[in-house]
């Protein structure tokens, strides 16, 4: 019934998922949040260790730029204070001297400042001096444009001196038309006061980049000049890039239209514009980082602007150089040259915070299997105490049963108590025979179908494997018991009918027919709780050991010879008529009245015609050799009659004034007989047994009735209560009886109990069916 | 079988067949004036057991019989079927161990609302989700036991005195029921429902059910002495065991 029941009062669902909860949830739960809490610290202090390595990092490179540019600047410097000092210094000589003062002031510079490389002077006459350093010494070379007479060209006239001012050798080369005054540098700066800058041209003579800053100065005569110098790009660049801007921070100049003038890899520069300055723009290709900082510069100005290129952070920086032409100096560094350490401390944290929380995690799952473990525990405890209980009620219950040791009762408590504390399908008890050939069943009990049963016999020639098993006394648990070669032959006779699995085979040791040893056996099949009851097991068998050595003795007193008790003398031969044997009233044998102790068994047949379909001719044969049957055993057991009426056919023993104790025995034989004989001719024909039979022992009421020819009836409780147990029979081909036939037959005939009935007028009492002799 | 499954399952199937079926520790009725006395009352019913308490007011049966099922609040003690304590279940499961007991009343408690089948198989329809199929087959069996020649459809109010208690039997047994409070049915019926009536009662005890049944006097039970386990007696002394003669 629980099974079907929508809401099983007896669990607790809530309480165990709240135990659950508590055991495995909240240790996981503390984990999670002990992970949480981890996370959101180290994602914090990441955070803020980023912003403030991040403002750190701005105003370093806002130091590294000012330091940058003050470099650049004095770089220079050099250019730009140089020219002033020269527009003063040689607008200040006299004109004579004044070649004298710029090759003075020119060699000088040249000398102490290494990124200059040449100077000029050119006059609004289109006169021209230049002084640079000798390419192919130390010393200077001074250069003089010397124009030729009337109009024709002019010459460079080229001195050559060394270090110490020693004139070494004199040159001259085709001037080839040289004007200064067509020069950019002389056009930008003739007549002002201020330093103005060309763009980047090729030197010829050193093949690298020069920027010419130039300047006016007005001599003592009033003549306009203009004053130049060189300054090498290749140097600046390479002053640039030996700047240190964080770990691999660059620097770029660009010119106000944004042409490069010096910067990191200033060679491959050169190389891809081909040395052609108009073509040295930034390429987005290598120098995505410099363009996006110049776009930012071009848009908000200088400063610092932070930004993505490639996954990767940058900080840029654009600041416009002083005293220059609106030249502008590009820093770029990757963020992660300064705020790596934070990256790298954010990592070791969160390494550090995953060892902590695999601890906890480690820590937390211990937890939660040592309280599952306990709940286990708990749960075993209590399951063991239930067992306890379970088991001590069985007992109390065996110690209820009254005549439990009595070997004439069924064992049907033990049975019963069994299967029910083991939880086994099916137990059943097992009686071997003396001389240890057979098995009998004294009960097997039925669980599911709540039924007993019992006198199956197993003999030894069909099951000798297991038959070993059982005289090895040692008691054997079988999963499956037909793949086992020891127990396939019991489970093919036994259990495969029930659809049981496992078994477990208990050997019974006792002490029987003077020799002590295996005396029997119980099974138990498909036992959910057989082996935490090896005491309660071994208990019950011992107790069945006690019943099977009493039952030894009684059969040793009464003995096999008081099997079949001999009919009373002077039964005269039964009569056939038109019952099937008739009462022999004749032989005045018969008392109308009272008889104290009759046996009754009446069969009853369904319709054989609705059983087999087959022609009518062939049933009344077979029905009349059934017939034939009875007569012949009514014969053979000495019946007093046996009555057809309809489906039923009703056999009588012990009409008799006196009580016929060896009655009910012949009756018994004859049942026995009459169904053996009855299944065999109906199995022949290919019936299903279709009958079945009803036997009762007791008083009843009886007499001819009626004029010549006189019928002979009886009736009373022993009738109505026989003809109910044929018509009550639990299966086709059994052998229902009553209480007082079973008290009557218990020593000599094996019988199971099909349980107690309440029946109007009798009450309460148990029926049994007659399974076999002993 | 897993042996932890199997484990599980004979444990359940322990919680339902050990110890006691019925057990009334001490329980005192909170409610005062009432026809039960407000005494401790302390019995024990095992399984299979038929104790029959004799009353002469049938109202303070019928009071028991609640107190049996957990209908009414104590004061002190506890009363526990099938070793759950009443007032420690919920309402939910509560209602649902009630779906183990069959019962039946002196008044006649029957609704004009449904048919008398539907009423007659509502425990079971209600608590189990048995078949359609299965639950009419039961009740035609008990209906045909009782002497009713199938399940009455009709409202309950159309049909005879000797009909309504005859269901009346058929829904006490209906489902099994682990105890039965049975106040006496055999007492006022027109009809003699005695023999389908034990032959019910013996067939729940033999299946291991426990039997209260509660009569006014012994003739009605005389018969069934033998198989009577205690006898006892309601009163407004409270309960007192009375030794079967």
């Amino acid at each position: 019934m629980a099974s079907h029941e929508i809401v099983n009062p007896t669990e607790q669902t809530g309480r165990t998922i709240r135990q659950r909860f508590v055991q495995v949830g909240v240790p996981l739960l503390s984990v999670a949040l002990i992970l949480a809490t981890i996370g959101g610290i180290g994602l914090h202090t990441y955070r803020s260790t980023r912003a403030g390595v991040l403002g750190l990092t701005h105003d370093l490179l806002d130091s590294v730029q000012r330091y940058v540019v003050q470099d650049v600047t004095g770089y220079l410097s050099a250019a730009t204070t140089g020219a002033s000092f020269a527009q003063d210094f040689i607008g200040h000589a006299r004109t004579a001297s004044k070649d004298i003062a710029f090759y003075a002031y020119g060699g000088s510079m040249l000398r102490l400042v290494p990124q200059l490389q040449s100077f000029y002077l050119g006059d609004e006459k289109g006169g021209f001096i230049l002084i640079e350093r000798d390419p192919h010494g130390k010393g200077m070379e001074y250069t003089q444009l010397r124009p030729g007479a009337d109009g024709a060209d002019g010459v460079f006239h080229h001195d050559f001196y060394d270090e110490h001012g020693k004139l070494l050798r004199s040159e001259e080369n085709p001037a080839d038309h040289y004007d200064p005054r067509d020069r950019g540098w002389f056009k930008s700066a003739i007549g002002k006061d201020e330093i103005s800058w060309s763009s980047p041209t090729l030197y010829e003579t050193t093949k690298q980049l020069v920027i010419t800053s130039s300047i006016g100065l007005t001599g003592t005569d009033g003549s306009r000049y203009v004053f130049a110098i060189n300054t090498s790009l290749n140097l600046l660049s390479q002053f640039i890039d030996g700047l240190k801007i964080g770990k691999s921070g660059k620097a770029i100049i660009l010119d106000s239209t944004g042409h490069i003038i010096a910067g990191h890899d200033f060679s491959r520069i050169v190389a891809r514009a081909h040395g052609d300055p108009s073509q040295m723009l930034l390429d987005p290709k290598t120098q995505s980082t410099f363009l996006q900082v110049y776009d930012r510069f071009r848009v908000r100005g200088v400063g610092s602007h932070a930004f993505k290129s490639g996954g990767k952070n940058y900080i840029g920086i654009a600041e416009n150089l002083p005293t220059t032409d609106g030249w502008v100096l590009l820093m770029v560094a990757p963020e992660s040259d300064f705020a790596a350490f934070a990256r790298t401390s954010g990592r070791e944290s969160i390494q550090f915070s995953a060892i902590i929380v695999a601890l906890a995690a480690i820590l937390a799952g211990l937890l939660a299997h040592q309280s599952r473990k306990t709940d286990r525990a708990n749960r075993e405890l209590k399951r063991q105490k239930m067992q306890t209980a379970s088991e001590a009620d069985a007992l109390q219950r065996l110690a209820d049963t009254p005549d439990l040791f009595d070997s004439a009762s069924e064992p049907l408590s033990l049975t019963e108590a069994l299967a029910r504390t083991s939880h086994a399908r099916r137990v059943a008890i097992w009686r071997l025979l003396h001389d240890g050939t057979a098995l009998i069943c004294d009960d097997s009990y039925d669980s599911s179908l709540d039924a007993h049963s019992g006198g199956f016999e197993l003999s030894r020639n069909e099951l000798e494997e297991f038959f070993k098993l059982l005289d090895a006394g040692e008691a054997v648990s079988v999963a499956v018991a037909s793949r086992d070669q020891k127990t396939a032959g019991f489970s093919r006779l036994m259990m495969r009918e029930a659809g049981t699995t496992s078994l477990i085979v208990h050997p019974i040791r006792g002490a029987s027919h003077g020799s002590s040893g295996v005396i029997g056996m119980m099974t138990l099949e498909d036992a959910v709780f057989a082996p935490h009851l090896v005491y309660f097991v071994d208990i019950v068998a011992a107790l069945a050991a006690v019943r099977f050595g009493a039952a030894a003795e009684t059969i040793a007193v009464t003995g096999e010879s008081e099997l079949l008790a001999p009919a009373p003398a002077g039964l005269s031969t039964p009569r056939f008529d038109e019952a099937l044997v008739r009462p022999p009233a004749v032989a005045g044998q018969t008392t109308p009245g009272a008889f104290p102790s009759v046996a009754v068994m009446v069969i009853t047949f369904s319709d054989p015609v609705m059983e087999s379909g087959e022609g009518p001719e062939a049933l009344l044969k077979l029905i009349d050799q059934i017939a034939t049957e009875v007569q012949n055993i009514a014969r053979t057991h000495e019946l007093f009659s046996v009555k057809v009426a309809g489906h039923r056919l009703i056999c009588v023993a012990g009409c008799t004034a006196e009580p016929d104790p060896g009655a009910i025995r012949r009756l018994a034989e004859a049942a026995l007989a009459l169904r053996e004989r009855c299944v065999m001719l109906l199995s022949a024909a290919n019936i299903e047994p279709i009958f079945s039979i009803g036997m009762d022992f007791g008083p009843a009421l009886g007499g001819e009735l009626g004029q010549e020819p006189k019928t002979f009836n009886l009736w009373g409780e022993t009738v109505t209560l026989a003809e109910l147990m044929a018509q009550g029979a639990p299966d086709v081909g059994t052998i229902e009886v009553t209480e007082r036939v079973y008290q009557a037959l218990r020593d000599r005939y094996l019988f199971r109990s099909r349980g107690s009935f309440y029946a109007p007028g009798s009450g309460i009492g148990r029926v049994y069916v007659l399974a076999t002799r002993r | 079988m897993p042996q932890e499954e199997s484990a599980q399952l004979a444990e359940h199937a322990m919680k339902r067949t050990v110890g006691a079926v019925l057990e009334l520790s001490g329980a005192t009725l909170l409610q005062e004036g009432a026809a039960l006395p407000p005494l401790p009352l302390t019995m024990r019913l095992m399984p299979g057991e038929c104790m029959v308490i004799e009353t002469r007011d049938m109202g303070r049966a019928t009071m028991f019989a609640d107190l049996c099922a957990g209908m009414l609040d104590l004061r002190a003690g506890v009363v526990r079927f099938l070793g759950l304590d009443w007032s420690a279940l919920g309402d939910r499961r509560a209602n649902a161990l009630r779906g183990r007991i069959g019962r039946i009343t002196r008044r006649p408690n029957w609704s004009g609302l449904f048919g008398a089948h539907m009423q007659m198989m509502l425990k079971e329809l209600h608590h189990t989700n048995r078949s359609i199929d299965d639950l009419t087959t039961e009740a035609v069996r008990l209906g045909e036991r009782f002497g009713l020649p199938g399940i009455p459809v009709d409202a309950p109010g159309r049909l005879s005195d000797a009909d309504l208690a005859r269901m009346t039997c058929v829904r006490g047994f209906l489902g099994k029921p682990r105890l039965l409070l049975l106040e006496d049915p055999l007492e006022t019926t027109a009809v003699d429902l005695s023999t389908p009536f034990l032959e019910s009662l013996t067939e729940a005890r033999d299946r291991g059910a426990s039997v209260i049944w509660f009569g006014r006097t012994s003739s009605t039970w005389r018969e069934y002495r033998r198989a009577v386990t205690s006898q006892w007696r309601l009163a407004d002394d409270g309960l007192l065991t009375v030794r079967i003669r």
